[in-house]
């Protein structure tokens, strides 16, 4: 085959791949803000978390959780519609950067974090770190956990993990890619014990029927945050407005309940996530 | 225009290293188990009672045509449920590639023992040796001989197949790679040293098969695939 | 052994496994026309004896089968977007991935295809009056593809198994759904064992297909 023939298929390839790839150009102009009203929705990150996020197996939608409630609402608050994009607690971060997401409900502000994204002022919500543990596994306190024969299970990169390793380091600590991994390691028997805030593990407990939750003193009840994208004050006011209206007007409260009770979990035997009700 | 910055990847290396142990220690693993059983299926395989020969088939035939990955998440989050067994990462990911890559073993050894020619076993036969002798010493040295490329490029393959263990809590280099990525929000680095150095590894060992293969080439052994 | 057999929660989702199973046709047709057509290309490359076509191809083909594809994968999908100013979705990013991987192992089989066949062919052809891209067209391509068409649908089960891999960025196919099942009903061992079924009973049939292909291949030498 001749020189000519040959590159020229060589650059037909190359253009044909191009093109196949069906390019999706990034918003280029403008703050967040901006770019989401552009855009013509708000793009949250979500991950198989209830009762923060989840996915309806029928219609594939996700469609609750609290996360899902109150991005809606942020959203119509926006004008514009709400977009789901399935993230993990550790890649959320990353999705932030590369500008695949606009929030990340649920995480925590930690000072690692804050070197790569922003937090809002005022909390999401409170919740306490708890751990769903084998029926025969003494617990009472962390110091209970902190044994290299205790094998506990968390999601990579969240305040969980984050917790466990620097507060039980003897523990032999699995670190999933999410939520949903975490506890199927624990029905597996693969980890004595999940540690996940207070509601997810409620809900699986529900459903797995054996386990037994339990808050370990120290308590360590804590304020949940928001990640946004770094140097963005207008979108960062108005997360931090929307926030604070929301959990002074008992919304927040509201939506937790909300989802609790659509899954069958009486919400006045469950923890509240607003630190006033304790 | 993006800052790259290799600086975290560097400091920690040491994750990925340990990350580098895991992953060979599991390829290893996998193999030595993996080969022998392999050799089992294969000769149950090709034994003459059905009784023998189906479920091997059946078992072979199902773990080559079922994803690798589908098949870590049953071994991973199923079967302990079923036996109640405690078993740690490691064992779990062992258990699911000494058992995936001996399915495709088993055809290796089983291409190799029926390439040698009937006749060999016929004379051994002859010479007062048993069936299973015959095999033993007259057919699966001359087999195996043949078999040793197809058994490195399926190593190979292995060793890449390995990767999977990251999606559940195995610490290979993979799953530090997604460790430190997520530590030090530095994706682009930390993947792509961690690419690096799987091509190195990886690329290496591909060498080493290709000068195997040219030596049996030259020495006159025919080889199977 | 205590354990409540949950397969209803599985069936009882008809729609999240047919969601699965087409997310799953889409990215291997995908990947399989992206990774021949581009494994043509790069055999024909390996082919040349122009070392600035051969060279990068041999470069193409020794990288992409010599690393993982799940890293590939996660690099399309995490560090390069770094780079680009535009968005990579989990398909794209999967598809990338696993395309490329095919097409350097099938680059090989192409180029093996027509390397195996005699000079004859060619000294025939051209006696014939052919061009040498005529030759190529009319008389060795179709020859060829008739000796790697086993090796070629091997590669596709491989890219049909390789689908699973989109699941570590979130990609709805087959594995993904039986996750969310087996994450909302906390049933793993019904729904992984359904998805283990379902590919098998799949990919069963093709496999042994095959097989037939390959013995009617050989018998017409």
């Amino acid at each position: 085959m001749t020189l000519d023939r040959r590159a020229a298929l060589n650059g037909i390839a190359a253009g044909t791949l191009a093109l196949a790839l069906p390019i999706t150009a990034r918003a280029q102009a403008g703050g967040t803000l901006d770019q989401i009203k552009q855009r013509g929705s708000l793009r949250i990150g979500v991950t198989q978390a209830p009762p923060w996020f989840s996915k309806d197996p029928k219609t594939g939608e996700w469609s609750s959780g609290f996360g899902i409630s109150m991005g809606k609402a942020m959203a119509s608050e926006l004008g514009v519609k709400l977009e789901t994009v399935e993230v993990t607690w550790g890649t959320s971060i990353a999705a932030l950067q590369a500008n695949k997401i606009d929030i990340m409900f649920m995480l925590d502000a930690t000072p690692e974090r804050a070197q790569a994204v922003d937090f809002p002022q005022s909390p999401l919500l409170y919740y306490s770190l708890a751990v769903l543990a084998r029926d025969d596994l003494p617990v009472a306190q962390w110091s209970d956990l902190n044994k290299p024969s205790v094998r506990i299970a968390v999601p990579q990169a969240s305040s969980m993990d984050k917790f466990v390793t620097e507060n039980t380091p003897n523990a032999t600590i699995q670190r999933f890619p999410g939520n949903a991994e975490a506890i199927a390691a624990f029905q597996a028997g693969r980890a004595d014990a999940v540690c996940l805030f207070h509601p997810p593990l409620l809900v699986a407990r529900k459903t797995l029927g054996t386990g037994r939750i339990v808050v370990p003193k120290p308590a360590k009840f804590q304020a949940s945050s928001a990640a946004l994208r770094k140097d963005d004050k207008p979108f960062r006011d108005f997360v931090d407005n929307t926030f604070a209206t929301h959990y002074k007007s008992g919304q927040t409260q509201k939506w937790y309940e909300e989802f609790l009770a659509s899954f069958g979990l009486d919400p006045k035997a469950s923890p509240p996530v607003m630190k006033e009700m304790l | 225009m993006y800052q790259w910055d290799f600086a975290p990847v560097l400091a920690n290396s040491g994750m990925l290293a340990a990350g580098l142990v895991n992953t060979l220690k599991l390829t290893a693993t996998a193999l030595a188990f993996g080969v022998p059983l392999g050799l089992g299926l294969a000769l149950l395989r090709l034994s003459r009672f059905r009784l023998l020969s189906l479920p091997a088939g059946f078992v072979v035939e199902f773990f080559r045509t079922t994803p690798p990955l589908v098949q870590l998440f049953w071994f991973f989050f199923a079967l302990p449920i079923l036996i109640s067994v405690e078993m740690t990462p490691f064992v779990a990911a062992a258990i699911t590639f000494s058992i995936q890559s001996s399915a495709f073993f088993a055809e290796v050894f089983r291409a190799g023992i029926v390439s040698i020619d009937r006749g060999q076993s016929e004379a051994a036969r002859a010479l007062g040796m048993s069936g299973a002798q015959a095999m033993r010493r007259v057919v699966l040295p001359q087999a195996v001989k043949r078999m040793i490329p197809a058994f490195m490029e399926r190593s190979i393959e292995l060793m890449k197949t390995t990767t999977l263990v990251a999606t559940v809590s195995y610490a290979d280099l993979l799953f530090q790679a997604n460790e430190l990525a997520q530590k030090t929000f530095r994706p682009l680095e930390v993947f792509t040293v961690t690419a690096l150095i799987y091509f190195v590894v990886i690329y290496a060992a591909s060498l080493v098969v290709h000068r195997v293969e040219r030596r049996l080439a030259t020495s006159g052994e025919t080889t199977v695939h | 052994m205590n354990h409540r057999w949950n397969f209803d929660a599985v069936w009882a989702n008809p729609e999240a496994l047919l969601a699965g199973a087409i997310g799953t046709l889409r990215i291997f047709s995908i990947c399989l026309v992206l990774g021949l057509s581009l494994g043509l290309l790069v055999g024909l490359g390996r082919y040349s004896k122009r070392k600035w076509i051969y060279l990068p191809a041999s470069a193409f083909v020794e990288f992409f089968r010599n690393t993982p594809v799940l890293v590939q994968i996660l690099w399309f999908y995490f560090a390069l977007p770094m780079l680009l100013p535009f968005e990579i979705s989990p398909l794209m990013a999967a598809a990338m991935g696993i395309s490329l991987n095919s097409a350097a192992f099938s680059g090989e089989i192409f180029r093996g295809g027509i390397q195996s066949l005699e000079r004859g062919q060619w000294e025939g052809a051209q006696a014939l009056g052919m061009t040498q891209g005529q030759a190529m067209r009319r008389v060795i391509l179709p020859q060829a593809i008739k000796r790697m068409l086993p090796a070629l649908t091997n590669r596709a089960i491989e890219i049909f198994k390789m689908s699973t891999l989109a699941s570590a960025v979130a990609y709805v196919e087959l594995l993904q759904q039986g996750k969310l099942i087996a994450s909302i009903h906390f049933n793993p061992i019904e729904a992984y064992t359904v998805i283990a079924l379902l590919f098998f009973v799949f990919l069963y049939p093709l496999v042994q297909a095959t097989y037939v292909l390959e013995r009617r291949l050989r018998q017409g030498d």
